[in-house]
C-alpha cells in the first residue's frame, strides 16, 4: 500500500461554527426565522396598536353615548324651563294663569317634582307639586335666588337624595320676565334624577363593566347597580382620575384603578348641560381580552409558520449539507490513503454529478497508485543490481590503487637513488677552485623526478674539459646514461684523447652499445668545452652558448652544427666539428640545459633565452658565483610555485682578468 | 451575462413586492382635499379701542378670528369707537352690519351696554351679543359674561396671603358690575384669610389714561399697600412696570399673562379668556339657542383662570391657594353674594 501523504502538522480542521455545513443549515434557517419574526412582530405590533386604539374608541363612544343620553334628557326639561323664561311677562300673569302652566309642564315630563314661580321677594307665587308634598318657604336668601334673580344667572343646584323618594334630586332655576322683558320673578324645577339609574344601568359596557354619572361638586350621584337600594351620594374625591378630570380637563381615557379597585380602562364624556361626567369603566382584563386573544393567535400562527419554515428551510439545507458531508468524509479517508473510497449521492444534481465525478477521480488515482508501485519495484531491483557492479569495480579499483601505490613507493626509492648519484659525481668546489684561469661556478637542482642533467668539470695535464649534457627522459634509466657519458668523459681524459671527433665518437658509441643492451629509447645532447692556453674549443650539439663579452655584448653561439644527439646512430664521426672561443680577462662563458630557458611560471610562460641573456647583462662585472646566483634566483623566481618538471642545469665560466701566477693565493 | 440576470430578477420580484404591500398599506387612493368654502355664518365685532392694544381689543379680535376659524365664517370688525360719538358711530356700524345680513354682532365691553338695547331692538333679524354682564332683552340681545366673583375672590385670597402690610388694593378701569362684583368679592376673600385687612378698591373710570392708572399705584403703594390688583388695559401695563419700581411692592396682573413686565414682582394674573368667550356666543347663535339673556362662564369651562405663580409664591401659601380654588369649583364654598346683582332694568350709565 502506498504511504498517505503528510499535510503539514497544523491540519486543518473544520471549525463547526464556520464549516459551510452549519452555515447552510442554520444560517438558512437564522435568515427564515429572523425575517418572519422582525414582520411577524411588526404586524402583530401593528394590529395590536389598531386594536388597542379601537378599544379606546369604543370606550369613549360607550361614555359619549350615555353623556348625551343624559344630556338630551336633561336637555328636555331645561328647554321647556326656558321657554317658559322666554315669555314676556309671565310674572305678570294671573296666579290661575301660572299655575295652570305650570301644571301642563308638569305634565309634559314625569321627572318634575315641584314647580314653581317666586316673586321678587323669594316668596313662592305658584307652585305644583304633581305627586304631592308640600309646599317649599320662602327663599329670598338662598343661592338658587340669588344667582338667578340678582344676578340673572340660569341655576342648578346641587344634587340631593330626596328623604321621601329615596332618589336623587336637583333643583333647576331661571329668571322669568315682567311685560317689560325685565327679571322680575324666578321659575324653579325639582327634578327627579331616577332616571341616571337607568341610563346607568342601561348602558352596555361589556361583561363587566359599569357607567356612574359624577356631579359638578366630585359626586357619586349615579351608578349602575343601584336601584332599589338606599341612594346614597358618595364622594368621589378620593378617584384620583376624576381629581384630574375635573381640575384640568386633561384627559378624557386613561388605565387607572377604578371604582372598584381594579384596574380598569375608563372614558369620560361631560354633561355639557350640568358639568357632570359620565364615566365609563371597564376593567381592563376585559377591555383587552380580545387585544390578548388575538395578539396570542397571531402569535401563535408567527411560531408555529417559523416552525415550519425552519423545518422545511433545514430540509432543504440537508439536502446539500448531507451529500456534501460524504464528500468530506470520503476525501478525508482518500487523504488517510484509504483509495477504494466511493461516496453515495443518488441525487440528480450539481451534487450528483460531483459525487460521479469523485468516484472516478478516486478509481483513478488508485490505478495511478498501483502502476507507481509496480514501476517502483522494478526500479529498486535495477538499483540493487547497478549496487553491486558498482560494489565491484570498487574492488578492482581499491587493488589497482594498492598496486598503484607500491609501485610509486618503489619509484620514490629509485629516484632518490638516481639523485643521489647525480649529485654524487657533480665536482666539488675545490676541484672548480683549482683551476689556475678560470673562474667557474656549477650549479645542478634535479627535477622532482629526476632528469638526466650532466655536467663535469676536469683537469688533466694541463687541460681542462668541461662537459654538459642533457639525457632524454626522467628517472633511473636516464640517471644510469648520465653517469655512463660521465664516465666516458673522463676515460678519453685520462687516455689524452684530444681529439674532439674521436671524443664525441666513441662517447656516442658507449651510449650507443649501452643503451641497445638496455632496450632504452634513451639519447641525450652533450657538448664538450676544451681550455688549453687560453682558448676554449667547443664541440657536440647542445644549447646555444652565451659568451658575455666585456662591452656587454652576449654572443650566441649556435652548436647544432657540432655534433648530433648521442645514442641514435652508432657513429656521429662525420656529424661532429668544432669551433674555437677566445675568451679575454673578465669575460664570460655560460652553458646551460634547457631546464633554465623552458622553465616555466603558473602563466605557463617559458623562462627563455632572453631573459637569461638579460639577467647576464645586468651583473657582467660579477663574479661566476655571483653570476650563477643571479640567474638560479631569477629563475626561481620566475618559477615560483611551480613544479620543476625538468633538472636546472647551469655552468658559469670566468675568464680570470690576470694571468695565473698573479692570482691571489 | 447569465449571471447577473437571475440576482436581478430576484431583487426585481422583491421590489415589486415591497412596492405592492407599501400601496396596499397606504390606500388606493388619497384623501380627498376639499377647498373650504364659507359656511355663510357672517358675525361682526364692535371695538371701543384700537385692535392691536394687546389687551381687551385685541383679545376681542382675536375672538373674532377663533370664530372665523371654528365656523368658517364670514367676519367682519370696527374698531376705536369710544368717544363722545360712541353711540352715533356703533348705531351706523351695527346698521351696517345688520342690513348686509350678519347673524351675530358682538359689542365688545361694558361701553356698549346702554345703547345695545335699542339697537337690538332695531334690527330683530340680529343676534346681539355683549361681553360683560346683563341681563339680555330677553329676546335677540343677550350677554356673556365671566365669573368675576371667582377671580375676584381668589385674587382676594392671594392678596391676603402675600401681603406684609396687611394693605392691599384693587384697581379697575371703571365700576362697571362685573368689576364691582370683582373688587367687593377680592375684599370678601382677602377677609377670609385675614379679617382685619385693609382693602381699598379703586376705578379709574379710564380706560385710556395712563398717567391716573400710575398716579393711583404709586399713590396706593406710598400708603403702604403693598399688594395691587390692576386691571386697566394698557395704562396697567405703565402702573405695573412703575409701581413695582418701589421695594416689595406685588401686583396681580389682568386679562393677559403680565409676568413679563415686571418679572419676580407680577404674583400670578387673571386670564379671561375672551376669544373662547365669544366663541361660546357664537356657538350659541349658531345652534339658534342664543337667547336674550345672560350666560357666564368661570375657572370650571376654563374661560376664567391663573397663569402659574412661576416661584413668587411660597409653596405653602399656593397650596392654601389652590384648596380654596377647588372648593370653589366643586361648590364646596358658596362665594354667591347680591354684591354685582343686575337690577331687572338695564343701568343707564
Amino acid at each position: 500500500m502506498p504511504q498517505p501523504v503528510q499535510l503539514s502538522p497544523s491540519e486543518v480542521s473544520i471549525n463547526p461554527w464556520s464549516s459551510i455545513a452549519s452555515q447552510l443549515r442554520f444560517g438558512l434557517v437564522v435568515i427564515v426565522a429572523l425575517t418572519l419574526l422582525v414582520t411577524g412582530s411588526l404586524l402583530i405590533y401593528s394590529s395590536f396598536q389598531t386594536l388597542i386604539q379601537e378599544t379606546n374608541s369604543l370606550q369613549r363612544e360607550r361614555s359619549r353615548v350615555a353623556a348625551e343620553t343624559i344630556d338630551a334628557y336633561l336637555d328636555d326639561l331645561l328647554r321647556k324651563l326656558n321657554y317658559l323664561a322666554r315669555v314676556r311677562g309671565l310674572t305678570d300673569l294671573p296666579a290661575e294663569t301660572k299655575q295652570t302652566m305650570l301644571e301642563g309642564l308638569a305634565r309634559h315630563n314625569q321627572a318634575y317634582e315641584l314647580i314653581a314661580v317666586l316673586d321678587r321677594e323669594g316668596n313662592v307665587q305658584s307652585s305644583v307639586n304633581p305627586y304631592g308634598g308640600a309646599k317649599p318657604g320662602p327663599m329670598r336668601n338662598s343661592s338658587l335666588f340669588i344667582r338667578t334673580f340678582f344676578k340673572h344667572e340660569d341655576f342648578v343646584a346641587d344634587v340631593t337624595i330626596d328623604p321621601d323618594l329615596n332618589q336623587p334630586v336637583t333643583t333647576f332655576a331661571v329668571p322669568i320676565r315682567n311685560a317689560q322683558d325685565s327679571v322680575d320673578g324666578v321659575l324653579l324645577a325639582r327634578i327627579n334624577l331616577k332616571f341616571l339609574n337607568f341610563v346607568t344601568s342601561q348602558t352596555e359596557v361589556g361583561r363587566t363593566g359599569y357607567t356612574y354619572v359624577v356631579d359638578a361638586r366630585n359626586r357619586l350621584i349615579s351608578r349602575k347597580g343601584t336601584t332599589g337600594q338606599t341612594v346614597q351620594l358618595e364622594d368621589g374625591s378620593r378617584l384620583a382620575f376624576l381629581q384630574d378630570l375635573t381640575i384640568t380637563k386633561a384627559r378624557s381615557l386613561a388605565v387607572y384603578h377604578g371604582l372598584y379597585g381594579a384596574e380598569v380602562l375608563g372614558a369620560v364624556a361631560p354633561v355639557r348641560n350640568l358639568n357632570w361626567l359620565v364615566v365609563v369603566e371597564l376593567p381592563t382584563a376585559e377591555a383587552y381580552a380580545p387585544v390578548r386573544r388575538q395578539i396570542f393567535t397571531m402569535g401563535l400562527s408567527l411560531l408555529v409558520v417559523v416552525i415550519g419554515a425552519t423545518g422545511v428551510g433545514f430540509l432543504f439545507a440537508q439536502r446539500v449539507v448531507v451529500p456534501f458531508q460524504r464528500l468530506t468524509s470520503a476525501a478525508q479517508r482518500i487523504r488517510d490513503g484509504n483509495l477504494e473510497v466511493q461516496v453515495h449521492i443518488p441525487d440528480r444534481n450539481e451534487l450528483g454529478v460531483l459525487g460521479q465525478a469523485f468516484n472516478t477521480m478516486a478509481a483513478q488515482l488508485q490505478a495511478s497508485f498501483q502502476a507507481l508501485e509496480q514501476i517502483n519495484e522494478d526500479l529498486e531491483a535495477r538499483v540493487a543490481s547497478r549496487t553491486a557492479e558498482l560494489q565491484a569495480a570498487f574492488q578492482e579499483i581499491e587493488t589497482l590503487n594498492q598496486q598503484l601505490k607500491a609501485e610509486n613507493l618503489r619509484m620514490g626509492a629509485e629516484l632518490e637513488v638516481t639523485r643521489q648519484l647525480q649529485q654524487m659525481l657533480l665536482p666539488r668546489e675545490a676541484e672548480l677552485q683549482n683551476i689556475a684561469d678560470l673562474d667557474i661556478a656549477g650549479f645542478m637542482a634535479p627535477a622532482d623526478e629526476v632528469g638526466g642533467d650532466y655536467y663535469d668539470v676536469l683537469q688533466h695535464n694541463g687541460r681542462i674539459k668541461i662537459g654538459i649534457g642533457d639525457v632524454t627522459g626522467h628517472g633511473l634509466e636516464s640517471g644510469v646514461v648520465m653517469m655512463m657519458a660521465q664516465t666516458a668523459v673522463r676515460t678519453l681524459l685520462a687516455n689524452d684523447e684530444t681529439d674532439p671527433v674521436k671524443c664525441m665518437n666513441t662517447i656516442n658509441r658507449v651510449i650507443y652499445e649501452n643503451t641497445r643492451r638496455m632496450r632504452s629509447a634513451r639519447n641525450m645532447t652533450f657538448a664538450l668545452l676544451e681550455y688549453e692556453a687560453g682558448v676554449f674549443r667547443l664541440s657536440g650539439q647542445h644549447e646555444d652558448v652565451l659568451v658575455l663579452r666585456t662591452s656587454g655584448q652576449i654572443e650566441r653561439i649556435d652548436t647544432f652544427e657540432l655534433g648530433f644527439p648521442l645514442g641514435i646512430e652508432p657513429d656521429i664521426s662525420q656529424f661532429v666539428a668544432q669551433i674555437d672561443i677566445e675568451l679575454a680577462g673578465g669575460e664570460v662563458l655560460v652553458m646551460y640545459t634547457d631546464g633554465i630557458t623552458e622553465a616555466v611560471n603558473p602563466d605557463q610562460e617559458q623562462y627563455g633565452i632572453d631573459r637569461l641573456c638579460a639577467v647576464l647583462t645586468a651583473h657582467r662585472g660579477a663574479s661566476a658565483t655571483d653570476l650563477q646566483h643571479r640567474v638560479v634566483e631569477d629563475v626561481k623566481a620566475f618559477i615560483g610555485s611551480q613544479k620543476i618538471f625538468d633538472d636546472l642545469t647551469l655552468l658559469v665560466i670566468k675568464k680570470k682578468p690576470f694571468p695565473p701566477h698573479a692570482s691571489p693565493p | 451575462m447569465k449571471k447577473l440576470v437571475r440576482p436581478l430578477t430576484w431583487w426585481l420580484v422583491g421590489v415589486a413586492v415591497f412596492l405592492l404591500n407599501g400601496c396596499w398599506l397606504m390606500g388606493e387612493t388619497p384623501p380627498l382635499e376639499l377647498t373650504t368654502t364659507r359656511s355663510g355664518f357672517k358675525v361682526a365685532l364692535l371695538l371701543p379701542g384700537p385692535a392691536t392694544d394687546k389687551a381687551w381689543n385685541q383679545a376681542g379680535y382675536e375672538g373674532l378670528k377663533l370664530i372665523e376659524q371654528e365656523f368658517s365664517a364670514e367676519t367682519a370688525f370696527v374698531e376705536q369707537l369710544e368717544g363722545p360719538d360712541l353711540a352715533t358711530r356703533t348705531r351706523e356700524a351695527a346698521r351696517r352690519f345688520a342690513g348686509s345680513g350678519f347673524d351675530l354682532v358682538i359689542l365688545h365691553g361694558g361701553e356698549f351696554v346702554p345703547i345695545a338695547e335699542s339697537i337690538a331692538q332695531e334690527f330683530p333679524r340680529t343676534r346681539f351679543a355683549l361681553t360683560g354682564t346683563y341681563a339680555g332683552n330677553n329676546s335677540n340681545l343677550g350677554a356673556v359674561a365671566f365669573r368675576f366673583e371667582e377671580s375676584g375672590y381668589l385674587s382676594g385670597v392671594l392678596a391676603a396671603l402675600r401681603s406684609r402690610t396687611n394693605k392691599v388694593a384693587y384697581i379697575a378701569g371703571f365700576d362697571y358690575p362685573s368689576y364691582v362684583e370683582e373688587g367687593k368679592l377680592f375684599e370678601i376673600g382677602a377677609k377670609s384669610i385675614k379679617p382685619d385687612i385693609e382693602v381699598k378698591i379703586s376705578y379709574l373710570q379710564t380706560w385710556f389714561d395712563p398717567n391716573k392708572a400710575r398716579d393711583t399705584a404709586l399713590g396706593l403703594a406710598r400708603e403702604g399697600f403693598d399688594i395691587l390688583l390692576i386691571n386697566a388695559d394698557a395704562p396697567g401695563l405703565r402702573a405695573i412696570r412703575e409701581v413695582t419700581q418701589l421695594p416689595d411692592v406685588y401686583v396681580i396682573g389682568h386679562n393677559q399673562d403680565q409676568y413679563d413686565v415686571a418679572p419676580g414682582r407680577v404674583l400670578t394674573s387673571v386670564i379671561d379668556n375672551v376669544p373662547l368667550l365669544l366663541l361660546k356666543a357664537a356657538t350659541l347663535v349658531q345652534l339658534g339657542r342664543w337667547e336674550g339673556k345672560q350666560y357666564k362662564f368661570g375657572m370650571r369651562e376654563d374661560i376664567l383662570r391663573f397663569t402659574p405663580f412661576r416661584g413668587a409664591v411660597p409653596p405653602a401659601d399656593e397650596a392654601r391657594f389652590q384648596k380654596v380654588r377647588t372648593e370653589i369649583l366643586t361648590g364646596a364654598l358658596n362665594i354667591s353674594t347680591e354684591i354685582g346683582a343686575l337690577p331687572g332694568e338695564v343701568r343707564e350709565n
